[in-house]
């Protein structure tokens, strides 16, 4: 008898579901939920991704402005990301989901959940500004060893990175070189600042382990394991170019956007 | 003047600007006001009449970022449908300003709205394939174009002409003022005509710059009136005078112009009054199919465009949630209110009820007041600060204080501060700065002890170390009894100036717990701040406190003047409430300042960072 129940419920859960699918079709609302507004869940996607991410005011939501609209536009701190869902950099490339993220501390966990979500990220355009003094570039390489340790993990295995050193015409602009050589050091020491640092408190209160138990740490976070913290000994591919968004030389940024998408 | 109107979308794009003065378009002023925005969820609306919104803008204490001083008013506008943030800036809270603000910011709105740039955008947003560009990418304002540089353009003149109206205003009242002469008033009269004509004429391009860079005079006023050698004085009279009826004719001319795209403009503003009344008298016709039907996209099958029907039962759950996980009804209302503002107009996704849509955005909500908005790397800061040496030559402590409500731990979780730290191998000087309550140099004493023992094994209790004080090498206890206020700013001072010629790392001043709502008791806490100038002011409030934490937050925040705020929240006994962890976000919400760590225990070790995925799992669940 309970299998004859079961039978009925799910013949009628057939029907109902068919008869949704016929009225979403009539409607012309096909089954497609790009613009679903239900939290960040519009991002979990097996799709194509390329994902721009940097510090605050380094020029990302310009540079995703020049790439979709080929036009300088105007734009102040973003406070939601910009999505384009099938964006194509060059006529013959293949089309990738482009999201650029806000770099407002108070929102990385937008990039954060959908880096974790997102298991085919066809790159990391991760916006610079080289202006910066890299003895104040603290807030940067933190961004940045937060996104390794995303990609980094068993889940990923490393994507490719790009390094864009925005506003290379300014005067004050330090050569590329120095900037990774700085973000290195600065996660070397972020690295080994971690593991002085507090546990974050977790659900079990009976949590009360060691406090410095170094195989938790390195557990949740695949690059606190790296003692020497050096960008080559890292799975994901490190690129680094400058370019100037607001002076449109975006080229070599163009060449590695068209070498990830084709891949 | 205000400073620049800008409209721009959520996502950053700056959709128009204006600014009266010509300026080159300030980024950093909007930027500033994003931040604060973000950092400091209340909105608060010092004027229930108007619409609009107002926030004082100052630079605040301890942002890096902010090299420049920014210290304005802004007021703003959020439209929901598409979101659009419509600013105003201005420099200073003055009154006629405002009104200035609010009616700039009325005709922004109401032409931007009339000249249906809202449809054309909401169009563009729904990915209409024809209008894509190669990229695959939609403008946000594809199509607009002609109605878009109508905007502009009857902006910038309706807004020209406002002010065109204050300025005569003023000059008619000032020729009433010397009425009583009468040949005067005519010569004060041409005077004033002649001034304002001088100045329209200088805004438009009475100088012309030549080639090699040298100014030419494109009007011959002021060559005439400086060139007093060959021309006498009625001369010059007769050749104003020729000149400024010209000007006068110009002028009339142009007004007529004016005039008459101001009248174009109130037709359309008017027509589209009309339009907006007829909309709200149109109702919605629903038969019971279509209820049965709406029935199932809320619940079952989603694609839903929710309304404010839909929401109004479920924000009420989630608020009655809230509540009895110990969040303020304030707050609540608060975070029900970003909800509706999410999801309102917005489509369920397929297969998601409304009442999931409302929890992910509450979870959202959550996560994003919970998540500090500055970094907070307390190891880097501490390293940086006692790695550069003062002008003496000498090593600068960084210095931390505890301030809070009576009982709520601030010693206990100051000692754990300093067991975190003494791990860290830094050297740490406690400052008994609580001067009140008897016992409380003990207190500290005990705990310095404490830790003593913990990092030195062979210390032993009571005894005193090469420098005559209790504790031993990296950790010490500064006390100088028990006395007034007056005493604490002593004993700070003296304990900076102690740290700082035995070289301390670290010096942490414990306070006196004090009633949040009695001023004679917060007062002093300015002046401490000021004479101490602790880098970190930390506040220790209890996760046991439920709705007062809101008040006890803001005051502790605002004791401490105008230029400088707490620092960090320590949330502490949070090991006492099991899930009803709603205090955290009273204290977040009522100042937007971020909680470091919180206290999960009573040993040294039970102090942890704040994991937001944690508090907001625990308060959703």
């Amino acid at each position: 008898m309970e299998n004859i129940k079961s039978i009925y419920i799910t013949i009628v859960l057939l029907i109902l579901s068919s008869a949704a699918f016929f009225i979403f079709n009539k409607n012309g609302k096909i089954a497609v939920s790009v613009n679903g507004h239900s939290g960040d869940k519009q991002y979990k996607n097996k799709k194509p991704t390329l994902i721009i991410a940097g510090s605050s005011n380094s020029g990302k939501s310009t540079l995703f402005g020049l790439l979709t609209t080929d036009s300088i536009k105007t734009t102040v701190v973003s406070q939601v990301p910009n999505v384009c869902h099938h964006f194509v950099s060059e006529p013959e490339n293949k089309a990738v989901k482009l999201i650029d993220f806000p770099g407002n501390i108070k929102l990385t966990y937008k990039l954060i959940e959908a880096l974790k979500s997102s298991n085919n990220i066809k790159g990391i355009i991760f916006v610079t500004d080289s202006t910066v003094d890299p003895r104040h570039i603290t807030q940067t390489a933190e961004l940045l060893y937060n996104i390794l340790n995303i990609v980094e993990d068993r889940d990923h295995n490393g994507v490719n990175i790009l390094i864009a050193c925005n506003k290379s015409e300014s005067f004050i602009a330090r050569p590329p070189q120095k900037i990774l050589n700085a973000l290195e050091n600065e996660i070397a020491n972020i690295i080994k600042r971690k593991k002085k640092s507090l546990n974050s408190v977790s659900d079990t209160q009976a949590n009360d382990a060691d406090l410095y138990d170094e195989d938790l740490l390195n557990d949740e976070n695949p690059l606190d394991s790296i003692n020497d913290f050096k960008f080559s000994l890292l799975e994901s591919e490190i690129t680094l170019a400058e370019g100037s968004v607001t002076k449109r030389k975006i080229s070599k940024w163009q060449e590695w956007i068209n070498d990830v998408v084709n891949q | 003047m205000f400073d620049q109107l800008a409209i721009f979308t959520p996502q950053g794009e700056v959709l128009y600007q204006y600014n009266p003065s010509g300026k080159k378009f300030a980024e950093t002023q909007v930027n500033a006001f994003i931040n604060h925005l973000m950092n400091s969820p209340i909105s608060k609306k010092n004027d229930v009449h108007s619409k609009f919104s107002l926030v004082n803008i100052s630079p605040t204490v301890g942002d890096s970022s902010n090299s420049s001083k920014l210290n304005f008013s802004s007021m703003f506008y959020i439209s929901k449908q598409p979101e659009l943030y419509y600013l105003v800036t201005f420099p200073e809270q003055k009154l006629d300003l405002k009104n200035e603000a609010e009616e700039t910011l009325n005709l922004a709105l109401s032409l931007w709205d009339s000249l249906g740039l809202n449809d054309s955008i909401l169009q563009n947003l729904k990915n209409r394939t024809e209008t894509k560009n190669w990229h695959n990418y939609i403008d946000l304002l594809y199509g607009t174009e002609n109605d878009f540089k109508k905007f502009k353009e009857y902006f910038v003149t309706k807004y020209e002409d406002s002010i065109a109206v204050n300025d005569t205003k003023i000059v008619e009242s000032s020729q009433v003022d010397s009425a009583t002469d009468g040949k005067k008033v005519t010569n004060t009269k041409r005077n004033n005509e002649g001034n304002a004509k001088k100045n329209k004429n200088g805004n438009n391009g009475g100088r012309k710059w030549g080639r090699g860079g040298n100014m030419e005079d494109g009007s011959n006023i002021d060559a005439s009136t400086l060139d007093f050698s060959e021309h006498g004085t009625p001369d010059i009279n007769d050749e104003q005078y020729e000149n400024i009826s010209q000007n006068k004719d110009d002028l009339g001319k142009r007004t007529e112009k004016g005039d008459f795209l101001v009248k174009e403009i109130d037709e359309l503003l008017a027509s589209q009054k009309e339009l907006s009344n007829q909309k709200n008298t149109e109702g919605k016709p629903k038969g019971f199919m279509g209820s049965a039907y709406s029935y199932l996209q809320k619940n079952v099958i989603g694609n839903k465009t929710i309304t404010k029907d839909d929401l109004n039962i479920i924000l009420e759950e989630l608020k009655q949630q809230l509540i009895s996980k110990n969040v303020a009804p304030e707050a609540a209302d608060f975070l029900a209110q970003q909800v509706s503002r999410d999801l309102l107009g917005s489509k369920t996704s397929n297969w998601t009820s409304v009442q999931s849509a409302a929890n992910d955005s509450l979870t959202k909500a959550l996560t994003q007041i919970l998540t500090p908005g500055i970094s907070v790397d307390l190891l880097h800061e501490v390293q940086k600060k006692t790695s550069t040496l003062d002008a003496d030559g000498k090593k600068q402590p960084y210095i931390f204080s505890v301030v809070g409500v009576n009982g709520v731990g601030k010693s206990t979780n100051l000692s754990k501060l300093a067991f975190w730290l003494l791990q860290n191998n830094f050297k740490v000087l406690i400052v008994a700065c609580d001067t009140f309550r008897s016992g409380a140099v003990e207190q500290l004493r005990v705990h310095v002890e404490n830790l003593a023992q913990l990092t030195e094994e062979s210390h032993v209790r009571g005894s005193k170390n090469k420098r005559g004080k209790s504790g031993n090498d990296s950790v010490e206890l500064f006390e100088a009894g028990y006395g007034g206020s007056d005493l604490v700013t002593k004993i700070a001072k003296q304990a900076i100036k102690y740290a700082k010629d035995n070289s301390f790392d670290i010096v942490l001043m414990d306070t006196a717990g004090r009633r949040h709502n009695d001023p004679t008791l917060m007062s002093p806490l300015k002046s401490f701040a000021e004479q101490a100038n602790p880098d970190k002011i930390i506040m220790v409030g209890e996760a046991l406190v439920g709705t007062d934490s809101v008040q006890q937050a803001k005051n502790f925040n605002d004791a401490f003047g105008k230029v400088r705020n707490l620092d960090f929240l320590l949330i502490s006994k949070c090991d006492t409430v099991g899930t009803m962890l709603g205090s955290m976000v009273n204290m977040v919400y009522a100042t937007g300042i971020p909680i470091l760590f919180v206290g999960v225990g009573q040993t040294y070790t039970d102090l942890r960072t704040l994991s937001v995925k944690w508090a907001v799992d625990t308060l959703m669940s």
